[in-house]
């Protein structure tokens, strides 16, 4: 049947894609001086060992809670930005500039900054990551509420409905796709913000755990770090577009 | 029902209506055609009370309109659906917010659901049916909430043919068992005779009270009522003046006040009977 | 007489406000921002003086220090550094990464062969790789160069290849029915056809170039406007350093546009916004 057969070929496709890509870590590895880049199986015993002495589950730890705290924050405050900026004109107008002004800033190069105000810790990273996730979810939020189509605000108001029940009714929901796309993407920025916060601001996670391993030229350390990030961040956009794709299900077609 | 009086609306330097007066009776269907752009909307709306007019007054069961007031049912050309919601809460809405309790509302909107014919949908989102099934739950919408008033903005237009005609059937059936004021706006000429009980046709630039028509056509009105003579009469006159800009009230039929005996082949305007 | 009904602030309504209105709406709309602006900066101003210590960066000498570290030679050099390597970096990327994209639009094997690396670089935080990188390239320029490149590719080619899977088949239609020879169909129609997903993919590559650019010159000490702003913020000079980060904005609003424009006037068939 020429739908299986589409598949068949697709999934053999990233196979050999899989297969070629771990074949040539190997081939690469062996070849190379073991500072520069070690073979596949080695990387995998190198995580195995960091598993098992507890360096890595400890990172994770470190590294989730931070990013957890740091992206609900993003998240609750950039809708709750959002929706405000959206039903106060007076506030968007005041201070939308300055918001755009800021998320054109690189983060990273407020890091610095922030370590001389607050020090090394917890709550600087959180801050870190806060900044990195917040304004997607703001942007999109506020986009969403201020685009709800005057049609649909049209239909509450003939029914009299209070403001508070066209926000409930109309904005609300017609907001939250978008909301989700903004959740989307703070996942991947605070990911982002979370390895480089923890890069200059702690001695924990999975970021700091990278520096060390890089003063140590410990190689097949950092591969082994760089693929449980990598799976990370996999795992966390496939979530990102899943919860996306879910609430997209009723978006008003423009 | 509804009382129209010198209503005017202006943005900024343009006049879109101006000085609009027509009444409408208790269980009277008027419906109203024009050319594109002339303001139809306007005037609904200002019916309806979401907007406020420059000038002029709009009067429902004697009060004047100046919000969306109780008892007003509205019906949209694009539906205006709430997305979000089913079949059921779609209905349900006009009800909600008004804050009745669940029990309250499902047998109602379970009554309306089968006099509209959506049985069997109650769950489905409005992404999932049809054009004639979407504007089937938005009527049903406006009816729940019991309105002396509905007011329909091109109710139809985005449908196809079929569905257009099926749905004009059912909405007199409808009328049938609930009779109800109605303002009906559209740019089928056929539909508005089809419809109306009388016909407001709005010309000019500004928009004005070109005409009024009596339709004359009695109820039950089936779909043979297309071949009848007197709709031809009608709609023959309303095309020459809607289509054309031809013909002023004084022509065929002038001074006739709408009491008296029409002659077959000609309808009864009736402007500024007042 | 209004078109809004109480209680319904902030959001949009039918039909449209009156025109004639508009030129003293412009000038009140100026006054929200302005008068914003004016609270935050005496905000900090203020606050900053009287509980934070003294090196702590604040509006008023921020500005003071512009002119003089604009003049700074340690200034120019070091945003010339930064600047050149990240627009270097971008010239490699946008031509790497449109090519590679390309193919992997066009040729459903190598697509799917590749697809897997390119998503997955692209959902994780490329920052992660910078300290393989130094130990690869040393804390040299060439690390800060290899970042940025990598930075700015993946986007870029993830874009690229996004809209060459979605070309419009009835463009390749029509090259059928010419007989076009491959390349004139990758050159006239593959390329143009991408424009607006290359022009979306550059758009993040520029913001990401410069935060790879930054994290390197951090880490390993590297002339640039990065390590400009870690040693004035180490050595108690906060002023000076947020002057360089209004050069970072400046750069990142400057580049996303400029770059913007010259792929742009590069093809000029390109009609979209």
């Amino acid at each position: 049947m020429p739908l299986s057969d589409w598949r068949w070929r697709a999934a053999a496709g990233y196979a050999v894609g899989l297969i070629g890509g771990a074949i040539a870590w190997q081939i690469v590895g062996w070849h190379s001086a073991s500072y520069v880049f070690v073979p596949l199986t080695t990387t995998l015993d190198r995580l195995g060992q960091l598993i098992s002495d507890g360096s890595l589950p400890r990172a994770l730890a470190a590294s989730f809670s931070v990013y957890g705290v740091g992206v609900v924050l993003a998240i609750v405050s950039g809708a709750v930005g959002g929706l405000a900026f959206a039903r106060r004109a007076i506030l968007r107008q005041a201070l939308e500039p300055y918001l755009i002004a800021l998320y054109a800033v690189p983060m990273v190069a407020l890091i610095p900054f922030l370590l001389a105000l607050i020090g090394y810790g917890f709550w600087p990273k959180v801050i870190v990551v806060w900044l990195f996730a917040v304004f997607p979810v703001h942007f999109s939020t506020q986009r969403g509420a201020e685009s709800t189509p005057p049609e649909l605000i049209d239909v509450a108001r003939s029914f009299r409905s209070s403001e508070r029940a066209t926000w409930w009714h109309v904005v609300i929901p017609y907001t939250l796709p978008f909301l989700m796309t903004g959740v989307r993407q703070a996942l991947a920025r605070g990911l982002v913000g979370m390895i480089a916060a923890e890069f200059f601001l702690s001695a924990a996670g999975l970021g700091s755990l990278l520096i060390t391993q890089s003063e140590q030229f410990d190689t097949a350390g950092m591969l082994a770090t760089t693929l449980v990030i990598t799976l990370i961040g996999v795992g966390l956009m496939a979530i990102g577009r899943y919860i996306e794709a879910r609430f997209a299900r009723w978006r008003v077609q423009p | 029902m509804i009382g129209v009086k010198g209503l005017t609306k202006q943005y900024g330097d343009r006049t879109v209506l101006s000085e609009v007066s027509f009444d409408v009776a208790e269980s009277e269907i008027v419906s109203i055609v024009g050319p594109s752009g002339c303001g139809k909307t306007t005037l609904l709306r200002c019916v309806a009370g979401l907007t406020v007019p420059s000038g002029g007054c709009v009067t429902i069961a004697g009060r004047e309109v100046t919000e969306p007031p109780e008892g007003v049912g509205m019906v949209f050309q694009h539906f205006g659906l709430f997305p979000w919601k089913t079949v059921f809460g779609n209905i349900a809405y006009g009800l909600t917010v008004r804050g009745m309790s669940r029990r309250a509302i499902e047998p109602r909107v379970r009554e309306l659901i089968s006099l509209v014919g959506l049985e069997g949908f109650e769950s489905a989102y409005p992404y999932q049916l049809s054009g004639g099934m979407q504007q089937r739950t938005g009527l049903a919408r406006a009816l729940a909430v019991e309105p002396r008033v509905l007011v329909m903005d091109e109710p139809f237009a985005s449908l196809d043919a079929q569905t257009r005609d099926l749905l004009q059937l059912e909405l007199l059936r409808i009328y049938q068992q609930r009779p109800t004021a109605m303002i009906f706006v559209t740019h089928s000429i056929d539909e508005a005779v089809l419809m109306g009980d009388r016909i407001v046709i709005l010309n000019g630039h500004p928009s004005q009270v070109h005409d009024i028509v009596d339709v004359g056509i009695e109820r039950p009105r089936e779909r043979a009522v297309v071949d009848s003579e007197r709709f031809r009469a009608v709609r023959d006159y309303l095309w020459t003046v809607v289509m054309t800009g031809g013909g002023t009230p004084a022509q065929p039929g002038e001074g006739r006040d709408s009491g008296h005996a029409n002659e077959p082949n000609q309808p009864t305007s009736r402007k500024d009977a007042k | 007489m209004s078109a809004t009904a109480p209680g319904h602030a902030g959001l949009r309504q039918t039909p449209a406000a009156p025109a004639g209105k508009a030129s003293r709406g412009r000038r009140s709309a100026l006054l929200a921002p302005v008068t914003a602006g004016v609270i935050i900066v005496l905000g900090w101003q203020l606050a900053a003086s009287a509980f934070a210590p003294s090196y702590i960066a604040r509006p008023l000498q921020t500005l003071r220090e512009f002119p003089a570290v604009l003049g700074d030679g340690q200034f120019l050099s070091a945003t010339a550094s930064t600047l050149l390597a990240v627009l270097e970096g971008l010239v490699i990327a946008v031509l790497a990464g449109t090519a590679i994209g390309l193919v992997m639009g066009r040729m459903r094997g190598i697509d799917r062969l590749l697809r897997l690396y390119v998503d997955s670089f692209y959902a994780m935080p490329l920052v992660a790789l910078v300290p393989l990188l130094t130990v690869w390239f040393g804390y040299t320029p060439a690390a800060r160069l290899a970042v940025v490149v990598i930075e700015a590719a993946l986007p870029i080619v993830y874009s690229v290849a996004e809209g060459g899977r979605h070309l419009d088949s009835s463009y390749i239609d029509v090259t059928r029915a010419y007989r076009a020879p491959w390349w004139r169909v990758w050159t006239g129609v593959a390329l143009p056809a991408s424009m607006p997903y290359l022009l979306g993919g550059i758009d993040l590559a520029v913001g990401r170039a410069l935060i790879g650019a930054v994290v390197v010159e951090f880490i390993a000490g590297l002339n640039g406007l990065g390590y400009y702003i870690l040693f004035h913020v180490r050595s108690f000079q906060q002023d000076k350093a947020m002057v360089a980060v209004c050069v970072l904005v400046v750069f990142a609003l400057v580049l996303r546009r400029a770059v913007g424009a010259a792929v742009r006037r590069g093809l000029p068939w390109y009609q979209g916004t």
